[in-house]
């Protein structure tokens, strides 16, 4: 029996191949709506960047260069785990598979606890939008805009991180209890592009607020 | 057609980590317009090889690179209308 007859495909697919790139192609629409969903977060930032250069530029440099690379450095490396796993799978390398899932999710738990470290210095420090803001020096409410954008793209990118790594523990536990083999190749594959989205989209986040403004 | 190799993760992962080394030091050492283009440069190349490599797009068919290519074209088209119509203004910002 080739490997390939071993595979579960559905009723209404004429082959393996082309459940493959069925499953693939409904996960590439829904990043599609994703990446939208970030650009116009992105397509804001650029339009005051280009509007307030000075301000923004000295905004940036109040952010933690550091505690930034450390984390994207994290999030490569999440990824890198996370992609090696999906080829375990594929080889029928469950204990392998499981640790590597478990290692991206503790890479991606990391991520949100070194994000949650840096939130916490930034608002004692008064860089947090509203009412208690803080900055004494020129173009206050420029920076205070660069921070409201600066919550928002990291706020909503550690919240699609976190549902990543909740959907990376269920999918733990059902290759864990069986319910997910190999021959359901398409389960680990499929979710392993969101989880690299969730990454693509930090390197952009981390390139444009974190380097731009030639951070410290 | 898809294939089950593994796409070189170990080089993608080296050369991902390599260009935000390259980055940061850019960041920090380099003066002028060129620092914003490079950094946006490198970034780029970052996300075009996880997209091919994590991602797996180039061991995919036409299908899925044109799924995976679209989302950028339109985001390329609100980029350019948006920046147009503020880029053209004729006001003092």
């Amino acid at each position: 029996m080739s490997h390939s007859n071993t595979i579960a495909f559905q009723k209404q697919f004429d082959n393996l191949e082309q459940q493959r790139e069925t499953a693939n192609l409904g996960m590439w629409v829904f990043l599609g709506t994703e990446l939208m969903f970030f650009g116009g977060v992105f397509l804001a930032f650029t339009i005051y960047r280009l509007m307030y250069p000075r301000a923004f530029a000295e905004a940036a440099g109040h952010l933690d260069l550091l505690t930034g690379s450390i984390n994207t450095f994290i999030l490569l490396t999440s990824s890198f785990l996370f992609s090696m796993a999906i080829s375990t799978f594929q080889m029928r390398q469950r204990a392998l598979t499981l640790l590597l899932l478990g290692s991206a999710t503790v890479l991606g738990l990391a991520f949100l606890g070194v994000k949650g470290f840096e939130y916490l210095k930034d608002m004692r420090r008064g860089l947090f939008p509203g009412p208690s803001f803080f900055y004494d020096g020129p173009d206050r409410d420029q920076v205070q805009l660069f921070f409201v954008l600066y919550f928002i793209a990291t706020g909503l990118h550690a919240l699609h991180l976190l549902i990543g790594v909740f959907l990376t523990l269920v999918l733990m536990a059902l290759v864990m209890l069986s319910w997910v083999r190999p021959r359901h190749e398409l389960a680990i594959g499929v979710f392993g592009l969101y989880w690299h989205f969730v990454d693509l989209i930090w390197v952009f986040i981390f390139s444009l607020f974190y380097l731009l403004g030639g951070g410290r | 057609m898809t294939k089950h190799a593994r796409p070189g993760s170990w080089r993608t992962f080296v050369s991902l980590a390599g260009l935000l080394g390259v980055s940061i030091l850019i960041s920090r050492l380099m003066p002028g317009p060129w620092r914003i283009a490079l950094i946006l440069l490198l970034a780029g190349v970052q996300g075009l090889l996880m997209i091919l490599n994590f991602m797996r797009v180039r061991l995919h068919g036409q299908l899925i690179w044109i799924a995976a290519g679209a989302s950028f074209v339109w985001l390329g088209i609100l980029f350019a209308l948006t920046l147009g119509d503020y880029l053209s203004r004729q006001v003092v910002w």
